[in-house]
């Protein structure tokens, strides 16, 4: 366990530590940007304030925890990380897809969030099967 | 490092955490009105954002457990560090929202009182944890 973690894995902590730093900047900072970009119509307003606070700090410190999988460099840590966010995201795809087939739907991005969530999961999968081959004892 | 063990206060934690977020995480799923209007701080969450927080909460437990199973220290700090850090901001957001008027729900005060006792606990742990396996 003591191996420096594959390129590819750096690449998905690193991803992981971007995108959710985005999204809890835009729920924490500015719930106008929130409601008419990141979850527009037809979706009901994200609030109140109090909510998008949540949101914002759930995705800042998911954030943090794939920055501190990544500075550590190691599986253990990185593994640990994965099985929070992996049966995050995969819930979160059902979440959404139920919301599309609910009236009133879903806006165009978040089936792009749809998109990139389903590029992201079997690159968890993925990263997963070669660390732990890598550190088979 | 060493691979200890886990101390059995830092194993009480894991599961501490992990059963208080399926509990959440179930009851945003199964019964989203129920979560808005006795567990949510706010009774004006739309129901897809319910769900995500519970989906939040069951990643979380399900990272708790992870943890636990492992049973080795660089585990369990990768998975407190998030916790700790997020117990600390929703603490001081939701005392600032229950001191500003309108004010939230009673519950809210559970939760602070909740993480007041949670996060010394986490301290300590990583203190006595860190110490170990130097």
């Amino acid at each position: 366990m003591k191996q420096p973690l594959m390129r590819w894995t750096k690449v998905v902590l690193a991803t992981s530590v971007v995108v959710q730093f985005i999204f809890g900047a835009a729920a924490l900072f500015s719930q106008s940007l929130w409601n008419s970009v990141f979850m527009p119509p037809p979706l009901p307003p994200s609030g109140p304030p109090l909510l998008l606070q949540y949101f914002g700090l759930l995705f800042l410190t998911n954030s943090l925890g794939a920055a501190y999988a990544l500075i550590q460099d190691n599986w253990i840590a990185a593994r640990m990380y994965l099985a929070i966010n992996g049966p995050f995201v995969a819930l979160s795809i059902v979440v959404t897809v139920l919301a599309m087939l609910t009236p009133p739907g879903i806006p165009l991005i978040l089936q792009l969030y749809i998109l990139l969530a389903l590029l992201y999961t079997p690159q968890v999968v993925w990263v997963w099967r070669q660390e732990s081959l890598r550190h088979m004892p | 490092m060493k691979t200890t063990p886990l101390l059995p206060l830092t194993k009480l934690v894991l599961v501490v955490s992990a059963v208080v977020q399926v509990v959440m995480g179930l009851a945003g799923f199964i019964a989203p009105d129920l979560t808005r209007t006795l567990l949510s701080p706010s009774t004006q969450s739309p129901t897809i954002a319910i769900y995500y927080v519970a989906g939040f909460y069951l990643a979380g437990a399900v990272g708790a457990v992870y943890a636990f199973r492992q049973n080795v220290w660089i585990a369990a700090r990768t998975y407190l560090a998030s916790a700790f850090a997020l117990i600390v901001m929703f603490a001081v957001i939701t005392i600032a929202g229950a001191l500003t008027p309108p004010g939230l729900q009673p519950i809210s005060w559970l939760y602070v009182l909740l993480s007041v006792l949670y996060l010394p606990v986490v301290v300590w742990v990583w203190h006595q944890e860190s110490a170990r396996t130097a």
